[in-house]
């Protein structure tokens, strides 16, 4: 086995850098899909960018909720949910009006309003569950 | 981050580089210089390694100013 080359500062960078590296590719990725979608690309020909995009952002969420962690500047409550879900509706409301009609852009901002925000409902009761449960393990040792 | 001046004068006075005590530490020279200016802050363990090689204690080396 070859032998561990960097010590723990250049560690801690290398996972900054690795880190930066991932948001790079995740929002690159995002602007990819918007952009494709806009001009006129169907769902299966973004197949390759969804197949990077979808699974980068479960990781991410499913990860950081198994650690007990949220974001680094909101807190996971039903007020604050409410107001992000606000962002990808407004993003499919601009995406769509470039492709369809208002009756279909409204239904889906809409759906992409109730169907975000639900989703986040759902990862802040995890969070909240998870938390909790790393908290009393602290509390017992 | 205040500079680690007791670190470079612990060191000295065991005549050694700062190459020296990174190579018996374990860690790169660039790493050991960040510590010694002030600009990384390590971890206890890697403290405690500086400490034994250079017969210091914790607080002599990363102990704060009164």
């Amino acid at each position: 086995m070859s032998k561990y080359n960097l010590d723990e500062m250049q560690e801690n960078k290398l996972l900054k850098i690795e880190g930066r590296g991932v948001w790079l590719a995740f929002w690159c990725l995002f602007g990819a899909i918007v952009i494709q979608f806009c001009i006129g690309t169907t769902l299966s020909e973004l197949a390759g960018e969804l197949f990077s995009f979808i699974p980068l952002a479960i990781y991410i969420t499913v990860a950081c909720i198994k650690n007990g962690i949220w974001t680094r500047n909101t807190k996971p409550t039903t007020k604050s949910n409410a107001f992000l879900s606000f962002i990808p509706m407004v993003v499919i409301g601009v995406v769509f009006l470039l492709r369809s009609y208002i009756t279909t852009t409204v239904i889906f901002m809409l759906a992409v309003y109730i169907g975000c925000f639900l989703l986040l409902e759902i990862a802040s009761k995890a969070y909240a569950n998870k938390r909790n449960k790393l908290d009393n393990l602290n509390d017992k040792e | 981050m205040a500079r680690n001046i007791k670190i470079k004068v612990a060191r000295t006075e065991l005549d050694m580089t700062q190459k020296a005590l990174a190579e018996a530490v374990g860690i790169s020279r660039q790493t050991m210089n960040a510590i010694e200016q002030g600009e990384y802050n390590p971890t206890i363990k890697l403290c405690r390694a500086i400490c034994r090689v250079l017969g210091k204690t914790l607080d002599e080396l990363f102990g704060e100013e009164s």
